[in-house]
């Protein structure tokens, strides 16, 4: 290594640098230990640096600059934020979504969809006070239903024995049309009304067929069970427990 | 990255990597610019820094790609390579009393005459103490380059301070520089 090979390699090193030479640099400052004049190089090299570092630190930065950086990354930021947070809400109505959606397919869910339906059947029925279409004929009770499309979903109970139809209405519940078929059975406290309910299953589509749903508000009793499309609610007041089996098309 | 580790990040850096800017730009409001658009790559990118010790030399090889990116778009760009051919012989007998009188004002002028090859490893080596090593991985280029480029950057710059220090007649930047209070 000759005298310029050394100052090209000394010129690169800091004063009071931590780490401790080797190789060529080891070599270098070997031989400015030596030569006395590339020692006096070296220490003029170092305090030029010394000179610059510090000259350089004064040069004026402008006062507003970190103000100005720190405003700029929050406002950069802040969408980001945003971003993340209707990712996260999205990502939390996803799974409400998903959830609903598995929660909607359970028997407990469809099983309270049922009892509310029964409730408000059972509600309507005691503010009952008229009906839209009055015929003891079942004929034209089926044509005044099917002719406003309303489903009628079961075959309606023979009623030669004892029974006597009233007529029907056509109800609404939570935006769906549910057919009213009213029929008057003698019991033994005199006479009691029937009131048979058809809607399409829609929101209970899932429930099992053929089971009964058995609800009892005060002295109003009903029974839902779901056929085919259909869901049926008989709504009874204070009737016998085999009316409603001649009622009830399952086992 | 935590809003708190950039903050950090900011109050430790942004008056030597200003510097380092304005060693590039040589204009204070493109150094200001290009700094500011560094912190910003940092917010948004610095989540990629593995290692927080390693922050510092993203942020000056950041900030110098930034600029040769920006400098391409305004077609200014020149080859590092075709200044590399402007070498100098380094003084060695150079009166350290005159370089006394040099000012922060007349550094910083220094160095914005010399080559850009020299100037920006010199900036490094200066403005935040950064190692030969750690200068040859911001450039991406050889330890040995940048040490022959210090080497040959000093000589410039103590060349050109020897030269203009007691000279009446400093550009204007340098008399608003002067002008201009200190930290």
């Amino acid at each position: 290594m000759n005298r310029e090979e050394a100052k090209i390699i000394l010129s690169a090193l800091r004063n009071g640098e931590s780490k401790l030479p080797e190789g060529d640099v080891a070599e270098a400052l070997r031989l400015a230990g030596e030569d006395e004049s590339l020692g006096k190089w070296l220490e003029d090299s170092r305090k030029f640096d010394q000179l610059v570092t510090d000259r350089i630190e004064e040069i004026p930065v402008p006062e507003n600059l970190m103000a100005d950086i720190l405003t700029g990354i929050e406002a950069e930021s802040k969408p980001t934020w945003n971003r993340r947070l209707m990712f996260l809400t999205l990502a939390a109505a996803a799974t409400i979504m998903i959830g609903l959606g598995l929660w909607h397919q359970t028997d407990a869910y469809q099983h309270r969809v049922v009892e509310e339906f029964q409730r408000d059947m059972i509600d309507e029925m005691e503010a009952l006070n008229s009906l839209d279409f009055r015929s003891d004929d079942p004929q034209q009770v089926s044509g005044y239903l099917k002719s406003r499309n309303m489903l009628l979903g079961m075959e309606l109970p023979d009623l030669s024995k004892n029974g006597d139809l009233r007529g029907c209405k056509i109800l609404n519940w939570k935006g769906r049309s549910v057919s009213l078929i009213c029929i008057r059975f003698p019991d033994k406290e005199g006479l009691s009304t029937v009131h048979i309910m058809t809607m399409d299953a829609g929101p209970m589509k899932r429930l099992k067929e053929g089971e009964e749903n058995q609800l009892q508000v005060k002295d109003w009793s009903s029974t839902a069970w779901k056929s085919g499309e259909n869901i049926h609610v008989i709504v009874t007041k204070n009737t016998g427990d085999h009316v409603l089996r001649d009622l009830i098309p399952l086992s | 990255m935590q809003p708190a580790v950039i903050a950090t990040l900011v109050e430790e850096h942004y008056q030597n990597l200003y510097r380092f800017a304005l060693s590039l730009t040589r204009n204070e409001m493109e150094a200001a610019d290009l700094t500011q658009q560094t912190y910003l790559k940092l917010a948004k990118k610095g989540g990629q820094i593995q290692d927080i010790t390693k922050a510092k030399s993203w942020l000056f090889t950041t900030l110098r790609r930034e600029f040769y990116a920006l400098r391409k778009q305004t077609d200014r760009y020149t080859s590092l390579e075709d200044e590399e051919q402007l070498e100098t012989e380094a003084p060695d007998n150079v009166e350290f009393e005159i370089l006394k009188k040099a000012n922060s004002a007349m550094v910083m002028e220094a160095l914005n005459q010399i080559p850009e090859v020299y100037r920006v490893p010199l900036a490094l080596f200066y403005f935040e103490d950064f190692s030969y090593q750690e200068i040859a991985r911001i450039l991406d280029v050889k330890e040995g380059t940048v040490m022959s480029r210090l080497y040959r950057g000093k000589s410039e710059l103590r060349n050109w301070l020897v030269n203009n220090v007691d000279s009446d007649a400093l550009p204007t930047n340098i008399a608003l520089l002067q002008q201009t209070p200190g930290k």
